[in-house]
């Protein structure tokens, strides 16, 4: 539809419309917006009380704390702002494999769901791709929901390739944007753990609200296609495993999926990230509706 | 014992052939994953496992049970038994024909004797009576 990809039908964009990106604190933005700014301004949400100063507007004397106390007294108001939204989409080698579950192209709809949903709700949105080829990504920031159409078309040519260290690349891109916001990052996540907490780590202390999104591969979690003496080999490293594969080895292989996503899930909880698991054999809208609050939206 | 073709044992040479049939089944295929870091935890299977490389199970053998079967039968293998033959001759001339008191000829009481010595000796062998009449 309008060169979005066929799962952003009328009824989806629609229910998209009525999400908004939430945040545990509130972030300085580039304009006016919905979301309560650390900035005093002049929205209706009262925020504290000063003296009154020769030069202040007199509209916002509070009079009846004057009648009370015969001082003069200015009302704060709290700024409302848009919210810098950072989407970090992984397009290294891995998230091409296994090409049955088209992993990739997930990522991408999941992507652009979410910055949809930040563009509807007046926010900003910069979408950056670690690692692949063919991507023209333009670092900067857009605003306005039909802007989603070009966000769609520059991931259009996007293919997986390369490796990168998660960490390292992570760190780049943090000097690179500066400004603190909300951060969605898309990956599979199926590196070092201690490259993903480090790389995550840095954004939590550089102040960013964050939301980890997994994507897997529903044949690729439950091993699915791998049967007797396989040699797999790593799509990114290189590296070859001789393994033989049974109902027994199958389930030990599933088991530890499980217990990888769980890891990050349990580094997500405890420092305060939101963390969501989308396999691709879940229907997508579903999903989003499903796993509102764990991607840090809200109705 | 002994076989009838013993030639037909030269199917045995199939044997080593279904063997190779099975390794060259068994050659892993090759296949690109996102990460091999959850393959890791079944690396140790193969160590373990008995036997070791290829992996020959029960169908390997069930095979290989039946071909030989095959092959046996082809050979047409056979038990020789050892066996004693006893001939035993009665006279069938006129004079058996006479009467004994009991009202029997000689003829009928000899057969009737030998009828039971065999029945009381129960050799499990077999035999054939054969009659000349004079």
């Amino acid at each position: 539809m309008f060169g979005l990809p066929d799962e952003f039908t009328p009824g989806f964009l629609a229910r998209l419309e009525k999400l908004r990106v939430r945040t545990r604190q509130r972030y300085a933005g580039m304009g006016r917006g919905m979301h309560l700014s650390p900035k005093r301004g002049s929205s209706l949400e009262f925020n504290d009380y000063r003296h009154y100063s020769p030069g202040d507007d007199f509209r916002h004397i509070d009079w009846g704390l004057y009648g009370r106390s015969d001082k003069l007294y200015i009302k704060l108001f709290q700024e409302e702002e848009d919210l810098l939204t950072y989407i970090f989409v992984d397009a290294s080698a891995s998230m091409g494999f296994p090409p049955a579950d088209r992993k990739f192209e997930h990522a991408i709809l999941t992507a652009l769901a979410l910055a949809y949903v930040a563009l509807a709700s007046g926010d900003r949105v910069m979408l950056r791709v670690l690692g692949g080829q063919g991507a023209q990504i333009d670092p900067s920031f857009v605003n306005g929901r039909h802007r989603i159409v070009e966000l769609a078309r520059r991931l259009q040519n996007l293919k997986p390739a390369g490796q990168f260290d998660f960490a390292t690349t992570l760190a780049t891109e943090l000097l690179a944007i500066r400004r603190a916001g909300k951060v969605f990052i898309v990956s599979d996540f199926l590196m070092l753990l201690n490259s993903v907490t480090r790389g995550l780590g840095m954004f939590t202390a550089a102040s960013m609200d964050l939301t980890a999104v997994q994507v897997l591969g529903g044949r690729e979690i439950n091993g699915q296609g791998l049967d007797g003496d396989v040699e797999v080999v790593d799509s990114e490293s290189g590296e070859r495993l001789r393994v033989s594969i049974g109902e027994r080895e199958r389930k030990q292989y599933r088991d530890t999926m499980i217990r990888l996503t769980r890891q990050l899930k349990s580094f997500c909880l405890k420092r305060g990230l939101h963390y969501s698991l989308y396999t691709t054999d879940q229907d997508f809208q579903q999903f989003f509706v499903r796993a509102t609050r764990d991607l840090g939206l809200a109705h | 014992m002994g076989l009838l073709y013993p030639g037909a044992l030269a199917f045995f040479a199939l044997i080593p052939v279904l063997v190779l049939a099975y390794l060259a089944k068994e050659r892993p295929s090759r296949v690109t994953v996102s990460s091999v870091m959850a393959f890791r935890a079944l690396r140790g299977f193969r160590r373990e496992r008995f036997g070791g490389w290829p992996r020959l199970d029960w169908m390997f053998f069930a095979e290989v049970l039946i071909l030989s079967l095959v092959v046996l039968a082809l050979a047409g293998p056979f038990i020789w038994k050892r066996t004693a033959p006893l001939a035993i001759v009665i006279d069938n001339s006129a004079t058996m024909q006479a009467l004994t008191p009991s009202g029997k000829s000689r003829f009928d009481v000899a057969r009737e004797k030998l009828d039971a010595e065999l029945s009381a000796e129960n050799s499990g062998g077999e035999y054939r009576n054969r009659q000349c009449i004079p």
